[in-house]
């Protein structure tokens, strides 16, 4: 069935995690009876396990939806989900830029958080109508009023017609859809106009190739069309058209207004980026879609292996994962101590969890990680720049000018009384005070220049304590700055172990130093004979530990009825040593490479 | 086909802090009962070809005088001349009475729960005896004809010290005994230690402890034929050394655990369910590979050594001669003396 653009709405969901984004489209597919009850389950928007359990949303769906309004007469809505977190802030803006309108859900009983204003301002950005919606009225706890009052105080979004619901009751979820119908502007675009399409998400199927998802903000594209990627000049013939509902259904053409996929057996996802306009080949568009960006990876770290017969499994996991997310770079690396494995870029460190625990959970591969780290800038006297992602690669330091380290611009929402704590904290950062402002009586807004390797470096546990989990904080990239660095090296058993290399900051690097043989002394266990932990600079030891030889590890009693159990915890033991690599001469548990960064300095 | 006879009897007059074996406080009419399970369980076997017998417990001296005669009629009919036949006891029930059946009844050896002979330590345990009761309780064995006698004994307990164990070894060295079991404490789940969080001793003073136990005890002409056993010469514990060297056994009565026809056994823990005649609740049927991983396990304790064949295990074991923590002598391979007290270590290197 066809729709005139008066009658489509496309839309988006913003909401911070737990406000009940996930329940209010679940709400939404029920009374729109896109989907029965029985089949909610497997229908949901979120269809990674891993999106399920940690209730964030990674990769974007999008899904059609058809509401018959109180006047009678039937609309077509694209509910465009979008990633909740900082890490994806890009891929949101583009799958808001696909929309006209923008549902916020703000749960009456938290009020608005930091993740939520970062969304808002880039739905405002995109012009989007933006529809206040304050859930969890059924709570006991709710406070409406103080609800309203928070977000046009913190976002400035007059709340007059901000509508109360409860999505797990469904109480007034009904009004909300009438307000998608008469408050959000039906799309504009015109079919007679040259094909502009925005990319917003794309997915790669063995079959089709790449599917890229896809607004129609102007024209029209057929099965058959020469497609032309605007950004790269690269076409193709369109082999599929489609849009879900939220199973997918094939058509024929997609026209301005409409949201949907494009199939033409493109077979190297990284071709596709979010933010891309396609237009036609013989008839192009002037100009592409404002807004697009390539995206880098902020933090890179090294990926190896436990068991390095597994190298080409990992190999194989990682093109697999990456066919799906253009984000992910990784290129063949080796480590001295780790032997051969990738180092990886991410665009932040909820991206590399998710892809490490995906590669753990889906390709059953046991990982070490090596402790994150951003893209130092260095330049030697010669005149050569550097761009550093792996401490151990280092150049000479005799040769080295000058190391510059990115910095962001963190923008942290908190309650006054912590304010105090939290600037500190900063500070011991290295942060360089912005701004700070009152967003209400109760809660301040603290704005930050830090050096994204501060960030990396436990920031947000120390963040969480201080304001005893109140505080939240999102950030972006704003340039390179010189600082003055030095790379630190670990020596076990005198040998330097390359994957534990780490770049800090001068002045703090006895304190860190000595806190990171203090830790790897707690998470190596004791070995056959005693082992020097040492931290370096340029060959000079500043800190050192031993780890004591082992003594004991014996079962003294061993009589009839001991002999059974004896066995089996061997074998237990043996499985976990599995997860050991045998570094020189030194047995290292898998996660020790990671534990550098939960040190704390200040011990 | 040198098989062992293990049986359990579970009850204690009163039960010891660290304690983690199956046992039950007495009670009269639950002993009368279990001799008749444990009588029924003993027929259920055609048991031949043993060479030792073994009461062990609980506390088999918790039975009153008439059951523990009982109990050793029933067991001794599979007694054989040339067997060793030890029974467990503890010192505040050993008395007079129950020495003289012993002779009668063809026990040859009897092993004794002291623990330690400090008087502090012993109240911690929940021993109810002193270091007097000992001496005068292996005279009186002596007097009535068991000359093979042990003493078990604990080390690295809550608050001791090196100096105050040099003390117990002084006193047991000086007793007219023929081989010593002594272990550092364990702290298990379940036990009133364990209960209480009672911590180990640091690692590195148990190791020192042992080590002194080692030296000490090999002049005193104590042999470290095992981990954790001494000997004089020629008094290693038969039955013990069935289990090391891999052999198979009968384990009888509650909780009791046997090997036998290729199949490791493990008997009901729950007294109500032994005496409706319960018995067996694990088994683990053994492959090729099991037992020989059993023989290297069992055999590494032992300071004899074991001999292997298996090629795959055979280069671990020249890997780990590499390291200096075997050696092999007469085509036997040991545990180099110095590295005994890591053997599970060695034993995760050799493990396939």
């Amino acid at each position: 069935m066809k729709f005139d653009n008066a009658h489509i709405r496309n839309f988006s969901i913003i909401a911070h995690i737990d406000h009940g984004k996930s329940t209010l489209a679940d709400r939404i597919l029920e009374l729109t009876q896109t989907v029965s009850k029985r089949e909610m389950k497997e229908q949901l928007l979120d269809s990674m396990d891993l999106e399920r359990e940690r209730g964030i949303t990674i990769k974007l769906n999008a899904v059609n939806l058809i509401y018959k309004a109180k006047n009678g007469e039937e609309y077509l809505f694209n509910l465009i989900d979008t990633p909740g977190h900082v890490d994806f802030s890009y891929e949101v803006s583009r799958s808001l830029a696909a929309c006209e309108g923008a549902l916020l859900v703000v749960d009456s009983t938290q009020g608005v958080e930091a993740q939520t204003l970062a969304n808002v301002y880039l739905a405002i950005d995109n012009d989007l109508e933006i529809i206040p919606v304050i859930n969890k009225i059924d709570l006991p706890s709710a406070d409406v009023e103080k609800t309203k009052e928070d977000i046009e105080n913190t976002i400035g979004l007059p709340c007059d017609d901000a509508i109360g619901v409860s999505a797990k009751t469904g109480l007034n979820v009904e009004d909300v859809l009438e307000a998608i119908v008469e408050r959000i502007p039906a799309p504009k675009g015109s079919k007679h106009n040259n094909l502009q399409a925005l990319i917003f998400d794309s997915f790669y199927d063995s079959y089709r190739g790449v599917v890229a998802q896809v607004r129609i903000k102007e024209g029209k594209v057929k099965i058959g069309d020469q497609i032309l990627l605007m950004s790269n000049g690269l076409s193709y013939q369109v082999t599929e058209l489609g849009y879900r509902a939220p199973k997918e259904v094939k058509t024929d053409e997609l026209i301005a207004g409409e949201v949907g996929w494009i199939a033409a057996q493109i077979k190297d996802i990284t071709e596709v980026r979010p933010g891309d306009t396609i237009t036609l080949k013989s008839n192009p568009a002037k100009e592409p879609l404002p807004g697009y960006k390539t995206m880098s990876p902020m933090v890179y770290c090294g990926l190896y292996p436990c068991d390095s017969k597994k190298y080409q499994d990992l190999k194989e996991a990682l093109e697999k994962l990456s066919l799906n997310d253009a984000s992910l770079v990784y290129e063949p690396e080796t480590s001295q101590a780790l032997g051969f494995g990738f180092r990886c870029g991410f665009l932040g460190l909820l991206h590399m969890d998710v892809v490490q625990e995906r590669l753990e959970r889906e390709y059953n591969i046991d990982l070490i990680l090596t402790a994150p780290s951003v893209i130092y800038h260095v330049y030697l006297f010669d005149g050569t720049k550097v761009e550093l992602d792996n401490p151990s690669k280092m150049p000479d330091m005799t040769k080295v000018k000058e190391i510059q380290e990115p910095y962001v611009e963190a923008k942290i929402m908190t309650p006054n009384e912590y304010v105090g704590s939290i600037m500190k904290l900063c500070q011991e950062r290295r942060g360089i005070y912005v701004d700070l402002e009152y967003l209400d009586s109760t809660r301040m807004q603290l704005t930050y220049n830090l050096p994204l390797s501060e960030i990396i470096y436990n920031f947000f546990d120390k963040l969480k304590s201080y304001s005893r989990g109140y505080a939240s904080f999102d950030y972006q990239l704003v340039g390179y700055q010189a600082s003055k660095l030095v790379k630190m090296d670990i020596l076990l058993n005198g040998d330097p172990i390359d994957a534990l290399s780490s770049i800090v900051y001068r002045e703090f690097a006895y304190n860190r130093g000595n806190a990171i043989v203090r830790k790897l002394k707690e998470v190596i266990p004791r070995q056959l004979f005693e082992v020097p932990v040492q931290a370096a600079i340029g060959g000079k030891v500043i800190a050192r530990t031993d780890i004591k030889a082992m003594r004991k590890d014996v079962l003294a009693k061993c009589y009839g009825g001991d002999i059974s159990r004896k066995k089996k915890l061997l074998e237990k033991q043996k499985e976990g040593k599995k997860r050991m690599k045998s570094v020189g001469t030194v047995d290292v548990p898998q996660d020790a490479f990671m534990a550098i960064l939960s040190v704390d300095d200040e011990e | 086909m040198n098989k062992g006879l293990y049986i359990h009897i579970p009850f204690c007059s009163h039960i010891c802090s660290y304690c983690d074996f199956a046992k039950v406080i007495y009670r009269e009419d639950f002993v009368n009962r279990y001799l008749l399970s444990l009588e029924k369980e003993l027929n259920s076997y055609d048991i031949k070809d043993i060479t030792s017998i073994y009461i062990g417990g609980g506390t088999p001296t918790s039975l009153n005088l008439e059951q523990f005669e009982r109990l050793l009629i029933i067991v001794s009919k599979y007694f054989r001349e040339g067997m060793s036949y030890t029974i467990e006891g503890n010192v505040e029930n050993f008395d007079v009475d129950k020495i003289k059946l012993l002779d009668k009844y063809h026990v040859n050896r009897v092993s004794i729960g002291v623990q330690t002979f400090d008087d502090q330590l012993l109240k911690l345990l929940n021993r109810k005896h002193n270091k007097e009761d000992v001496y005068s309780l292996v005279n009186n064995l002596i007097k009535y004809n068991i000359r093979d006698i042990n003493l078990d004994l604990i080390y690295a307990l809550p608050n001791q010290n090196l100096d105050m164990l040099k003390k117990d070894l002084a006193i047991i060295t000086s007793l007219p005994i023929t081989h010593i079991s002594t272990y550092s404490l364990m702290v298990n789940p379940n036990t009133v230690f364990g209960n209480k969080n009672v911590q180990e001793q640091d690692e590195d003073n148990v190791r020192e402890m042992y080590d002194y136990i080692y030296e000490y005890l090999k002049e005193k002409g104590f042999n470290r034929y095992e981990v954790s056993n001494f000997s004089k010469a020629n008094y290693e514990s038969k039955h013990n050394l069935i289990y090391w060297r891999n052999q198979e056994y009968y384990g009888i009565g509650l909780g009791a655990s046997g090997y036998l026809d290729n199949i490791r056994y493990d008997n009901t823990r729950s007294l109500t369910k032994y005496l409706e005649g319960k018995t067996r609740v694990n088994e683990e049927v053994l492959t090729n590979r099991d037992k020989e991983f059993y023989h290297i396990m069992l055999g590494l304790r032992l300071q004899e050594g074991i001999e292997v064949d298996n090629e795959l295990y055979v280069s671990k074991l020249n890997d780990l001669i590499k390291k200096g923590l075997i050696e092999k002598n007469n085509e036997k391979y040991k545990v180099t003396d110095d590295n005994l007290f890591i053997l599970d270590y060695i034993l995760g290197k050799i493990i396939l």
